[in-house]
């Protein structure tokens, strides 16, 4: 027997079974079956944004965070730029537009070797 | 309570869009001190329509200049403003390609900028410092 005969022998037990029961726990089964059913469609909506209408502190806390995420992202992030290597790039022998060119690089390694 | 904290947390995220403006850095050339406007004054006419990251960093550049010699104050006058209106791109191949030639010994890198002026002409407008001499 291969899983997909296993699989529809068990269906049919299974309704075999259902419609053997009577019609007071059918009820029961169906009372039950609705409440769980809207049990889960309740919790499917607590997000966080229902979260935060009940308890208001918490947007303030995400609000912070974002606060904190963009200030560590603007300011840690970039390495330490304090203008030198522009000055000295600046009042090099060569002027800025010499090393501006494309093949100012290829010639560098010309030179090199 | 609730009230009062939604009015906080929106109060919080306006001062973050305001230090996001801050941090945007825009600066009027109105708003410089006399000391930066002095090191950026051949750049006047075009400052207020630089991007703020573009400012920020000439006005690095803007902090350093009252610690260079005249000579050198003079020569960065002259270049400053084809240094601006380069495009970003050549500024950032420039800078890159000045790296580069750092990381070689004093020597050599002399020897390769005497041998640039050579090929190119002498296209060395106004020299920093006077040319050394090419070990051999």
């Amino acid at each position: 027997m291969n899983q997909q005969e296993f699989t529809h022998n068990l269906v049919r037990a299974l309704n075999q079974s259902t419609r053997e029961l009577d019609a007071a726990t059918l009820a029961r089964l169906a009372s039950v079956r609705h409440e769980v059913v809207r049990g889960d469609n309740h919790h499917a909506g607590h997000g966080v944004l229902t979260h935060a209408h009940r308890h208001p502190w918490l947007g303030l806390v995400m609000a912070v965070g974002l606060l904190l995420a963009g200030w560590f992202v603007v300011n840690l992030q970039k390495p330490a730029d304090t203008g030198q290597a522009d000055i000295l790039l600046l009042t090099d022998d060569l002027p800025p537009n010499a090393y501006a060119e494309q093949d100012f690089s290829k010639w560098l390694k010309a030179q090199d070797n | 309570m609730a009230q009062g904290a939604r009015q906080l947390t929106l109060g919080l995220m306006l001062l973050a869009m305001a230090g996001m403006a801050q941090a945007a850095g825009f600066r009027l050339w109105s708003e410089l001190s006399p000391q930066e406007q002095t090191a950026l004054a051949p750049i006047a006419g075009d400052w207020n329509h630089m991007p703020a990251q573009q400012q920020e960093k000439l006005l690095k550049v803007a902090k350093g200049f009252a610690k260079l010699p005249p000579k050198q104050q003079q020569v960065l006058h002259i270049r400053l403003q084809s240094w601006v209106r380069m495009t970003p791109e050549q500024r950032k191949i420039a800078r890159e390609n000045y790296k580069k030639l750092l990381e070689l010994p004093q020597e050599k890198q002399v020897q390769i900028k005497r041998r640039w002026m050579e090929a190119s002409g002498s296209g060395l407008s106004v020299p920093a410092s006077p040319p050394q001499e090419t070990p051999r």
